[in-house]
């Protein structure tokens, strides 16, 4: 009796664990290792996805050209993107959903960067002269141009320039360029750097809850694959929880660093904040206000229907 | 009439055709110049004429480069570009040779193919990128496509130059010989094809190197390209100059393994 109860739960477990590792399905995901996909990584390393089945295979990637391309045709089922390349997808007819925000505090840590000792304090001041951002008709460059005229100054009056975020501190000091909008990396190199000094932060004065990415998935797939979503939205969730309580912590430091191959002295510096609860509408139509403002949107899309929510089509 | 070299030309070798290079004494005046560029480029950053963190001190890069050696996200990133590399210039080159000899031989095939191929030239690799994406992914199936793209054109443009330019005596003295086809392209047409081969090929190998680089600077996930990117993105110059260092480095080892092998193998380039 006892030995066929002991045979009955050797089967049972080892039937158990094979179902388990055959459950084990796939989701590619393409990704920029910035800092803001610790929670991702954190959801990894402790085994979140594993827990629901989900075995996660991430492709790095330098640039955001292969984002939504990637998608598009079937590299990727889900992809890091910003808001501005989703909603021009979306006008294009690529019909993209938003699933999950990041963590919080764009709009303290990019900021606007110029050389000490010229003056420059405001839009106003870039007046006439040469400005910077990553890449031309993206978030950054809306949302610059936009603070520039906030405070005085007038965009068609000023050159603007396509400069990578590495070379722009450089570009800085040689006088080829005169202002740039930094990410946190680098405006922490340029607050250290005796020649230059940060202007201003304009993702806190124009819209201080932005949400300038998120991870997004084609309609197509997220339709053909609800229960997986579900799950790696649960794993998710669970890696985000992870995060808002381990900021501060050593451990925290010490996985982004990992995966950023940043140095720890650098990942201290950078201020975390807790994730976004949720992709908020009323963000995302700001951003589609500012786009269809600077003519890189014909048309308002259905910001609403581009925003995930399980058990709608 | 061609003159005809005798044996023991051909067994002297490179330092017969070339005395100068042939000594040890006038190379190492290269290596020397490459020595002063470094060294002013040290003491530059030393003595702070040039500040920027995107100017390390050559002996950073140097202790850098001597770290990854021991075992480091480097050597696996140089091993998948130099794979990749390998298979698309293989690919690339095979399939240049290939239809540099059926359109240097074939009027019909030369006006149906050679437009299609002259337009695709010039398209630059960035430019392509994106619409293969949407065929190729963006995996390893897309970067050996465009290196292999990338070898094809200077091993096909030589190719078929070279075949043209078979003296025709040669064909001629197959044709009295009452040799087939198979046997003339083997015999006479690939022998007197193969300096101008290679010389499409020494300038692929280069190339296939480069564009790997690229692809993976633009689309990739893993290779030297991308660990470029990755080190100037996590602060890390050092790393970054050794990367470039390894490439610069394999990139002039691959060009003398090249000229050794042509001159092994190709005693009679060079001579008419």
């Amino acid at each position: 009796m006892l030995a066929a109860t002991r045979l009955a739960l050797c089967a049972l477990l080892v039937a158990g664990s094979t179902a388990h590792a055959a459950e084990l399905s796939t989701l590619r995901i393409s990704v920029i290792p910035t800092s803001v996909l610790a929670p991702l990584y954190a959801a990894m390393e402790k085994g979140y996805f594993k827990d629901e089945g989900l075995k996660l295979e991430l492709a790095p990637t330098a640039g955001g050209a292969i984002g939504i391309p990637g998608l598009v045709g079937g590299s990727y089922d889900i992809a890091f993107s910003n808001n501005v390349s989703a909603l021009s997808a979306v006008a294009q007819g690529i019909d993209i959903q938003l699933l999950a925000p990041f963590p919080q505090g764009s709009a303290d840590e990019t900021a606007v960067i110029a050389r000490k000792g010229e003056g420059i304090k405001t839009g106003r001041d870039l007046n006439g002269k040469i400005v910077a951002s990553n890449t031309n008709k993206n978030v950054i460059w809306l949302y610059l141009r936009e603070w520039i005229r906030k405070t005085g100054g007038d965009p068609s009056k000023i050159t603007f320039r396509e400069v990578a975020f590495p070379q722009m501190n450089d570009a800085l000091k040689q006088k080829q360029i005169d202002a740039a909008f930094q990410i946190n990396v680098f405006v922490i190199a340029a607050s250290k750097d005796p020649a230059l000094k940060i202007v201003s932060f304009p993702y806190r004065e124009v819209q201080p809850e932005v949400q300038p990415s998120q991870y997004v998935a084609t309609r197509k797939f997220i339709q053909a694959n609800p229960d997986k979503i579900v799950r790696f939205l649960r794993a998710l969730d669970r890696g985000n929880k992870w995060f808002d309580s381990h900021i501060g912590t050593d451990e925290l430091y010490s996985l982004v660093a990992g995966f950023t191959k940043l140095p720890v002295a650098v990942v201290r510096q950078l201020k975390f904040q807790p994730v976004a609860k949720k992709v908020e509408l009323v963000e995302l139509q700001k951003t589609m206000a500012l786009m269809r403002q600077e003519g890189l949107l014909k048309a308002d899309v259905d910001a609403k229907g581009m925003i995930y929510s399980p058990g709608t089509p | 009439m061609s003159s005809v070299s005798t044996l023991d030309d051909v067994r002297r070798g490179k330092a017969d055709v070339n005395p100068i290079a042939g000594r040890p004494g006038p190379r190492l005046y290269g290596f020397l110049l490459i020595a002063v560029l470094l060294l002013f480029w040290e003491i530059s950053s030393r003595l702070g004429w040039v500040v920027s963190s995107y100017w390390p001190p050559v002996t950073n890069i140097l202790r850098a480069a001597v770290e990854q050696l021991a075992g480091g996200d480097l050597l696996n990133a140089l091993l998948a570009t130099l794979g990749r590399a390998a298979i698309g210039y293989v690919i690339g080159s095979a399939v240049g040779v290939c239809l540099g000899i059926l359109l240097g031989k074939s009027r019909f095939l030369r006006l149906a193919l050679l437009p299609l191929i002259e337009i695709v030239r010039p398209i630059p690799t960035p430019a392509v990128i994106p619409p293969l994406i949407l065929f190729l992914g963006v995996d390893d199936a897309l970067k050996i496509f465009i290196i292999s793209l990338a070898s094809f054109f200077p091993v096909f443009t030589n190719t078929i130059s070279g075949v043209a330019a078979i003296d025709d005596t040669l064909i001629q003295t197959a044709r009295t010989f009452r040799a087939g086809w198979v046997r003339t392209l083997v015999q006479v047409v690939l022998p007197a094809t193969l300096p101008a081969i290679a010389a499409g090929l020494r300038t692929a190998t280069s190339l296939a190197f480069v564009v790997a680089v690229l692809s993976e600077m633009i689309a990739g996930s893993s290779g030297m390209g991308y660990y470029l990117v990755q080190m100037q993105y996590a602060l890390r110059p050092d790393l970054m100059y050794a990367a470039v260092l390894y490439l610069a480095i394999i990139g002039y080892c691959l060009n003398r393994a090249f000229v050794a092998l042509e001159t092994r193998c190709l005693p009679w380039m060079g001579k008419t």
